[in-house]
């Protein structure tokens, strides 16, 4: 009598147990309008470069194939700044951190404070433009390092500069750090932050900020390890640059990093990033542009 | 038969917003704020009503138009966390609503065998400004059908078997339908807002029960019932595991589907005294 009872509790709680709770589904998902994605930069005093590149389906496999493929190779861009147009093709380019970008030789572009530019961008059949303008920089008042709290040779790069309080605008901060040593040296500017000036509109600021990571960091599965944590060491030679920007870039770079930042988290709410390019995707930022170069020290 | 208007107007001072998309139903409630306005919902109802077999047979037909102001939602975007130095509720963004439908009802409610039926058909849309460039989409719970059977059998005194059946469309989701490279990071682009709807949600649920004993003094009874007897998987959340290494080059993304209970029998002892 007792024997068969327990069979059938046991049965019970292994019925349900077969049961896995997850499973793969197949999710139909339509296929988005195909677009073209621009990344146009003009900084001050440099030629514009651009990279093209386009959309694919969420599904579509992510392999080296794929990859090189969302690249356009062969497309026609054109960068005015009102009076002179300069077409720019595909070639080797060593601003890019790819190495390659639509860019121009001979170039009678070049960025210019105050200067509004315009891009027009022809691939896959599609037509897409975009404007921008580059922003009057603004000069850093000091710039100086600072050692972290409970570090001693570790910290952060500050700087003071004051927003003139005319416009709303953004602020881009980049930076590097130079070194004979190839281990140490980081070859292009990389973004530490962006900001805009509506809380601090006509007065002055002080930003502090570490490393920047580099050109996609985020994306090896294993970082090396740095000895320095991110920070500053005492000795290093950091170059800033302290980029002022249009709004609506701004606008674009926000969206974006909300878009990032919230890559594969499931709290997010979704958005699509703005760009600031008629017809396609991503973004044309003209950079107003103040660099400075400093050796840490106490 | 009886026909049966009505019109009620109520003021809600707490709201309810969910942050995922496409994921966990995660709920969270505000009180109304010098920035959210109280919510204001305004139903009007019509139904007709109607026994039949001497009251054997209760059917009902209703249709209903409601209306809401001030509706919130989280801003596109929107991360939590990313608003620590900052109120809350200057992350949302506000809009109305509105939902209309018909329900459809019959039951038995005499005899050895009882039961009902209910059907509803309805939709709600909400619109906001700053959401999906201003267009009205459904809402995150929006049903279109729902159907809930019961059906009850009385063998005898001791012995009654019942069945539940229920059925409801699945929650509409945003997802994504493409990504592209911007700046050597992965950017995704999300379609219209829940324009994607999970698969239907149903299951059966039996249970059979045995009165052992019934005096003044001590009544005791066994009941046996099973959930989910078909074991559906019904969808929990969806979302998308990347499987692979970016640094070997390849990576493939697949949808995977969280379910939460499958078939569940239960064995109760009920007794008072």
């Amino acid at each position: 009598m007792r024997a068969p009872k327990h069979i059938v509790l046991f049965a019970f709680a292994a019925i349900f147990m077969f049961y896995a709770c997850e499973k793969e589904i197949t999710v139909d998902l339509p296929k988005p309008d195909p677009k073209i994605v621009v990344e146009g930069y003009i900084f001050e005093g440099e030629r514009p470069y651009v990279i093209l590149s386009r959309n694919t389906g969420y599904f579509e496999p992510i392999d080296s194939a794929s990859l090189i493929n969302s690249f356009i190779f062969d497309g026609i861009v054109t960068v005015s700044d009102g009076t002179n147009t300069d077409t720019l093709t595909f070639q080797s380019a060593a601003e890019s951190v790819l190495g390659f970008a639509y860019v121009k030789s001979n170039p009678t572009v070049i960025g210019q404070a105050g200067k509004t530019y315009t891009l027009t961008a022809t691939a896959d059949g599609q037509t897409v433009t975009s404007t921008t303008t580059i922003v009057p920089a603004v000069q850093l008042d000091s710039i100086r390092w600072k050692t972290q709290v409970n570090e001693d040779s570790l910290g952060f790069v500050w700087i003071y500069f004051t927003d003139p309080g005319i416009d709303l605008r953004g602020y881009r901060i980049m930076s590097r750090r130079v070194s004979a040593n190839p281990d140490r040296n980081q070859p292009y500017f990389r973004t530490n932050f962006y900001f805009e000036n509506a809380l601090f509109a006509g007065q002055q600021a002080p930003v502090g900020f570490d490393q920047a990571s580099q050109y996609g960091e985020d994306l090896l599965a294993d970082e090396p390890e740095d000895p320095d944590n991110g920070y500053f060491r005492v000795g290093d030679t950091v170059q800033v640059r302290l980029c002022t920007i249009d709004k609506p870039y701004y606008d674009f770079l926000n969206s974006l990093g909300n878009s990032t930042s919230s890559n594969g988290s499931p709290f997010a709410s979704p958005n699509n990033v703005i760009g600031n390019i008629t017809g396609g995707l991503g973004g044309f930022g003209g950079h107003g542009v103040a660099q400075y170069q400093i050796v840490c020290a106490y | 038969m009886s026909i049966k208007a009505s019109y009620t107007r109520n003021l809600q001072y707490l709201h309810l917003t969910n942050i995922a998309s496409i994921s966990l139903p995660t709920d969270l409630w505000f009180p109304s704020t010098e920035r959210v306005k109280p919510q204001i919902g305004s139903q009007y109802s019509l139904g007709a009503f109607r026994n039949f077999a001497d009251n054997t047979w209760e059917t009902s037909v209703e249709v209903y138009y409601k209306n809401m102001l001030n509706q919130i939602e989280y801003e596109d975007g929107y991360v939590p966390g990313s608003s620590l130095n900052d109120n809350l509720d200057n992350s949302l963004v506000f809009g109305k609503g509105w939902a209309y439908g018909a329900e459809f009802f019959v039951k038995k409610a005499l005899g050895k065998t009882t039961g009902w039926v209910g059907y509803t058909l309805s939709w709600t849309q909400r619109q906001f400004k700053d959401i999906n460039n201003g267009e009205p989409y459904f809402a995150r719970y929006d049903r279109r059908h729902d159907i809930q059977f019961i059906l009850t059998h009385e063998f005898s005194p001791k012995w009654t078997v019942s069945a539940v059946w229920v059925y409801s469309t699945g929650n509409a989701l945003t997802l994504q339908t493409g990504r592209y490279i911007y700046d050597g990071n992965i950017v995704n682009e999300f379609g219209p807002r829940n324009a994607f709807r999970m698969v239907p949600y149903h299951r059966m649920d039996l249970s059979v029960n045995w009165t052992a004993k019934k005096t003044e003094k001590f009544t005791s009874a066994w009941n046996l019932s099973i959930y989910n007897v078909y074991s559906r998987q019904n969808p929990y959340f969806i979302y998308f595991a990347a499987e692979g290494d970016i640094t070997q080059g390849q990576v493939k993304l697949s949808a995977r589907q969280v379910s939460l209970f499958p078939i569940i029998p239960a064995i109760t002892w009920n007794f008072s005294f």
